[in-house]
């Protein structure tokens, strides 16, 4: 398995089980009697779970595993690959930060820290799909 | 990888470059607004997301690397297989045009091609959830 698929998809597990301890965490805020503000956490946990476990694994595995795209360039711009990991993995923890944070302290600062992570998970998605495209054809 | 896959993958990967799109789109304005019709692209990217990108990514790479049959028709009934990327294809596009818009009758008609496109693809792949090779590989039509 190639080094990057593998930063992929342990990182991927990591949002995997950060996800879930941050829906169980909203689930059992009712019941516990924990601050309501826990509820800021919903569309980042969704996130983490749908993009950082799910959508972070199918990368990983989809650049180890597809077609290979030339004798070349197996598994076309290692360097886009890179940059898509990085972008993605900010993207998601700036929005960790930036989406409670519009709420609990309203400033610039942090409605530009959400704009960045918007543009960072965009370029990522589509850094994915432009590095994956190629390969995506019959034998 | 079989066409059918190949068509079911890029077609995903359509569906994920609009959703991240709409997402994207979405957050910054949360952060910083841009468009006050944002907001009505939800429903749209949460139903491109699930149906368009993931199940659909999902279902090409099952085609794919399920097990086959011997001889022809390796891949099963692949006829089945079509519709169903159309009539899936069909419905999210119904049901995101439905969030839009605020359409119940076309979200139900939208969700009706879905569970469609999603039965014959179950029939479709069923028989090919079977050890390899043995004599499920020797009922191959």
């Amino acid at each position: 398995m190639p080094t990057l698929s593998r930063w992929f998809i342990k990182i991927g597990l990591l949002y995997f089980a950060v996800g879930l301890m941050m829906g169980a965490a909203v689930l059992a805020q009712p019941v516990m009697g924990w601050s309501p503000n826990l509820h800021l956490l919903r569309p980042v946990y969704l996130h983490f779970l749908f993009i950082g476990w799910v959508t972070q694994l199918i990368m990983g595995v989809g650049y180890w595993m597809f077609p290979k795209q030339s004798k070349e360039k197996p598994r076309g711009s290692e360097w886009l690959g890179w940059t898509v990991l990085v972008l993605l993995n900010v993207g998601l923890v700036l929005r960790a930060i930036g989406e409670p944070m519009m709420v609990l302290a309203p400033q610039a600062s942090v409605r530009w820290i959400v704009a960045m992570a918007s543009m960072c998970l965009l370029l990522a998605g589509w850094g994915f799909i432009i590095n994956t495209w190629g390969r995506i054809k019959e034998r | 990888m079989p066409k059918l896959s190949v068509w079911l993958v890029k077609a995903s990967l359509v569906h994920m470059a609009i959703g991240f799109l709409f997402g994207a789109q979405i957050l910054h304005h949360k952060g910083i607004p841009i468009y006050p019709w944002t907001w009505r692209l939800l429903n749209p990217h949460i139903e491109i997301m699930i149906f368009g990108w993931t199940m659909q990514f999902v279902m090409g790479i099952a085609f794919w690397i399920l097990p086959r049959f011997s001889g022809e028709g390796r891949y099963g009934r692949t006829a089945l297989g079509w519709w169903s990327f159309g009539l899936l294809n069909i419905g999210i596009l119904f049901n995101a045009l439905a969030g839009w818009f605020t359409l119940d009758t076309l979200a139900l008609a939208g969700r009706l091609c879905t569970l469609i496109a999603v039965a014959m693809f179950v029939i479709l792949v069923w028989p090919r959830v079977k050890p390899l090779g043995g004599f499920a590989a020797s009922q191959s039509r």
